[in-house]
């Protein structure tokens, strides 16, 4: 206790250097805490609306499908497998897919673009799209098709009217659905609104000869940022010769982004605790030398040096107290407001990009234990190491040395 | 001319009475320095070769569409080209070459698997400008504007699980806006750095494609400069002289590389601040402590007759030489660093999620003078603007007072 309060009292003797130290260890701590938070509030939103745009968290493919898919690399019996998987707890939502890619012709006009074949009742509760419609309806009836803006507006098609659906069956003769659009989409994303086309999987199995098959076992889970666990939960469900794969090898591009966010901020992030640290070692150092006959009179009468370093120490940490609270109470007074607004993707002239980049509407910062400890943990060894640094001197020095000692 | 000089000379030989303080403090300035000048580069890097890329692909520095086409990119939304209207339109740039083309989505169907893909028309002697010329081929090139077979991607052969020298039928739309089956010889196979690129575009000759589809007309003009820039005055002639087409600059073309283009700059400027704030707080610290600890000295001074003005001259002149230094080896380093890296950084681990950003897999940082000059000039300001304040107190005090502190 005593040590403390000597510390204590030791850091008032020079307020000014003090609050100047500790500001600049909460000056670091609230920009390494709002960038974190931010970024570990990005990643998952972009996970959801990118996999409920297109992959979902998993999917059970058959071996192959997912580097040259193949129409008659199918999985069997899908009806079965997804009563089998939906008695998962952790398991939302399983929704079987078929694709395949067909010309899509109305008169005159034809334009290529991927036909998904999805059960109407179940699909919703895996993907976006059925919200998405912004004329019609969704999959209303056995015989109809929902199709994209783009896609629609070019092939001079709307609502209520049929269009002709070409493409080739299992055994590579040619196959044909003659859908009515019962609904037009607008995602936003150029590509899919130019080149989607979703029909009732039973109408196009039975047209391409896939039984109960299904190309993509799509699969929501309760955790999606961890699909380790899930991975390995589900293992035993997936039937031979296919396989389970989840979002990060699905979509590589928004897994590798993350990775790459992660690692150029981490450099960042580095880069500013390094030159923080580095000013407080010199503020350590300078404080040894102004202090070396007050040591040295410690020493005089009869303290040892490590309980000079002791209380040096204390000081270190007292010091970084103070700053961590500065950084903690700045960046609440930045973060609490906005955990509930969030920073809307237009105020930054995102938001034309949000259906390409796959970005939500608005970012929330998140805050976990990670964004709470790396700034104050890393400076606080950089802290200790630098007290660690300034206190060599004092070992080296005599006593006499230390008392003779002239600034 | 002498006080300057003797300033100076005071002030580096007080640098030099703290060393190790002293030295501590430079190598958070260099550290500071060299960090900001190395990311910058690298970030002035990626900017560079995203601009470069997207150039480099089908959309040069200016496009030129019919008003309709960006909404329904067909055939009948083509334009009747024009060379002389043209030539006067582009007069007086830095032009490097332009090349007139048809663009249009096709259905892409070989014995076994149907894909989709973008038909480009081509006159390979307008290519220069264009990725099309360095593409590596494997097979047959175009031989010229009539050439009627096709260059198909590798990674759209494998999935149309076809050959070289076989035949692929191609639907399409032609001028009229009907469909229209075609049959096209594969004459070569190329590679491309990027997937998405090989799976999407297929090459033939152009004026072969017009007499395909019975029509004279083209899709889109594009035009390459020798600067990597276009000058806003430049990009005006055109639009006003082509005013009944529709005339893109490459930023509208590619407006998601245009964004993150305008972000960098701004990145670069944040970056800039944070690091330089974290700076001010050692700066202002380590002053602070020389000018208490010299009070007495100052006092003598003033009692000697120095002049205020003179001691805070010294004290800012302290500041400014260690930031000088700073400077120095943070620049050095940076140099060495930029040297180590000039081959670039092998981004390859994250082929795709570096795609979707439009960059390519090898990082090159780009060392800009303008940069450079910027962080040197401000890191000056601020150890003029840090020093002021305990200056100001070294003079403050009464000499008496200050001799017996």
């Amino acid at each position: 206790m005593l040590a403390v309060t000597v510390a204590r009292r030791n850091l008032w003797r020079n307020k000014r250097r003090t609050f100047l130290t500790a500001g600049a260890v909460g000056f670091a701590v609230l920009l390494v805490q709002l960038g974190m938070s931010f970024q570990a509030g990005s990643y998952e939103p972009m996970v959801e609306v990118s996999t409920r745009f297109a992959s979902g968290h998993l999917q059970i493919l058959q071996d192959d499908y997912h580097d040259d898919p193949r129409i008659e690399r199918f999985v069997p019996n899908a009806t079965s497998l997804r009563s089998e998987l939906l008695s998962v707890p952790f398991i939302n939502a399983v929704s079987n897919r078929t694709e395949t890619f067909g010309l899509v012709t109305k008169d005159e006009r034809s334009y290529g673009a991927l036909i998904v074949g999805v059960d109407p009742m179940v699909d919703p509760s895996s993907s976006h799209l059925a919200q998405q419609i912004t004329r019609g309806l969704y999959l209303e009836n056995p015989n109809s098709a929902i199709i994209g803006s783009a896609l629609a507006r070019n092939l001079r098609v709307d609502v209520g009217d049929e269009i002709v659906v070409l493409s080739s069956d299992v055994d590579g003769s040619v196959a044909f659905v003659a859908p009515t659009v019962s609904g037009i989409f607008e995602t936003g994303n150029d590509t899919l609104d130019r080149s989607l086309v979703q029909v009732p999987r039973s109408l196009i199995n039975d047209a391409l000869l896939l039984g109960d098959g299904a190309h993509r076992v799509v699969i929501m889970v309760d955790e999606p940022m961890f699909p380790d666990r899930s991975l390995a939960a589900i293992a035993s469900l997936v039937p031979t010769s296919a396989s389970l794969l989840d979002w990060r090898e699905l979509m590589p591009e928004i897994s590798e982004s993350i990775r790459l966010d992660k690692i150029s901020n981490g450099i960042v992030y580095g880069t500013l605790t390094v030159i923080v640290v580095l000013s407080i070692a010199n503020t350590f150092v300078m404080t040894m030398f102004e202090r070396t006959r007050e040591f040295g009179m410690l020493r005089a009468v009869g303290m040892r040096n490590s309980s000079i370093f002791n209380m040096f120490l204390t000081e270190t940490v007292l010091m970084w107290l103070l700053g961590v609270a500065i950084g903690y109470v700045l960046s609440s007074c930045a973060l609490l407001p906005l955990i509930n607004i969030g920073i809307g993707m237009d105020s930054m002239g995102m938001d034309q990009f949000a259906g390409l980049l796959f970005l939500p509407d608005r970012i929330y910062p998140a805050v976990d234990l990670k964004v709470i400890l790396v700034a104050p943990v890393s400076i606080g060894i950089g802290m200790v190491l630098s007290t660690m640094l300034a206190s060599i001197r004092l070992y080296r020095l005599s006593l006499v040395d230390a008392l003779r000692y002239q600034e | 001319m002498n006080s300057f000089v003797l300033v100076l000379n005071l002030s580096l030989r007080n640098l030099w009475r703290q060393r190790r303080r002293n030295s501590i403090l430079l190598v958070a300035i260099s550290v500071a320095i060299g960090g900001v000048i190395v990311l910058n580069s690298l970030i002035r890097g990626m900017q560079v070769q995203m601009v470069d890329s997207v150039v480099e692909n089908l959309s040069g520095h200016i496009k030129i569409h019919s008003p309709t086409y960006r909404d329904d990119p067909s055939m009948e939304r083509g334009f009747l080209p024009s060379p002389l209207r043209l030539e006067r339109a582009i007069e007086g740039l830095p032009i490097l070459g332009w090349a007139a083309r048809i663009s249009i989505p096709a259905v892409i169907m070989s014995e076994r698997e149907t894909r989709g893909a973008n038909l480009i028309g081509v006159d390979p002697e307008q290519e220069h400008i264009s990725i099309v010329s360095t593409l590596e081929i494997d097979g047959d090139s175009l031989e010229n504007s009539f050439d009627s077979r096709i260059l198909i991607g590798r990674s759209l052969l494998e999935e149309l699980r076809t050959r070289l020298g076989r035949r692929v039928v191609l639907t399409t739309l032609d001028g009229n806006g009907m469909s229209k089956e075609i049959g096209f010889r594969i004459a070569g196979v190329y590679d491309a750095e990027s997937e998405s690129l090989e799976k999407s575009l297929v090459f033939t000759g152009r004026n072969a494609l017009q007499d395909l589809l019975e029509t004279s007309a083209i899709t889109e003009v594009s035009i390459r400069l020798k600067t990597r820039y276009v000058e806003p005055e430049d990009f005006d002639q055109v639009r006003e002289t082509l005013s009944e087409l529709d005339v893109l600059d490459w930023q509208q073309v590619n407006p998601i590389v245009a964004f993150m283009y305008n972000t960098v700059n701004l990145v670069i400027y944040i970056w800039l601040g944070i690091v330089l704030g974290a700076l001010v707080f050692g700066l202002v610290n380590t002053l602070i402590t020389a000018v208490l600890e010299r009070i007495r000295e100052f006092g003598l001074f003033r009692a000697v007759g120095m002049r205020p003005r003179v001691i805070v001259a010294q004290v800012v002149s302290e500041s400014v030489c260690l930031m000088l230094l700073g400077i120095v080896f943070g620049v050095a380093g940076s140099l060495l660093i930029f040297a180590w890296l000039h081959d670039g950084i092998d981004l390859s681990a994250f082929a795709s999620g570096v795609e979707m950003m439009g960059m390519s897999s090898q990082m090159k940082p780009a060392l800009v003078a303008h940069d450079v000059l910027v962080v040197v000039l401000v890191s000056i300001v601020l150890s003029i603007v840090a020093s002021f304040y305990p200056a100001r107190r070294a003079v403050r005090m009464n000499p008496l007072d200050a001799l017996r502190y």
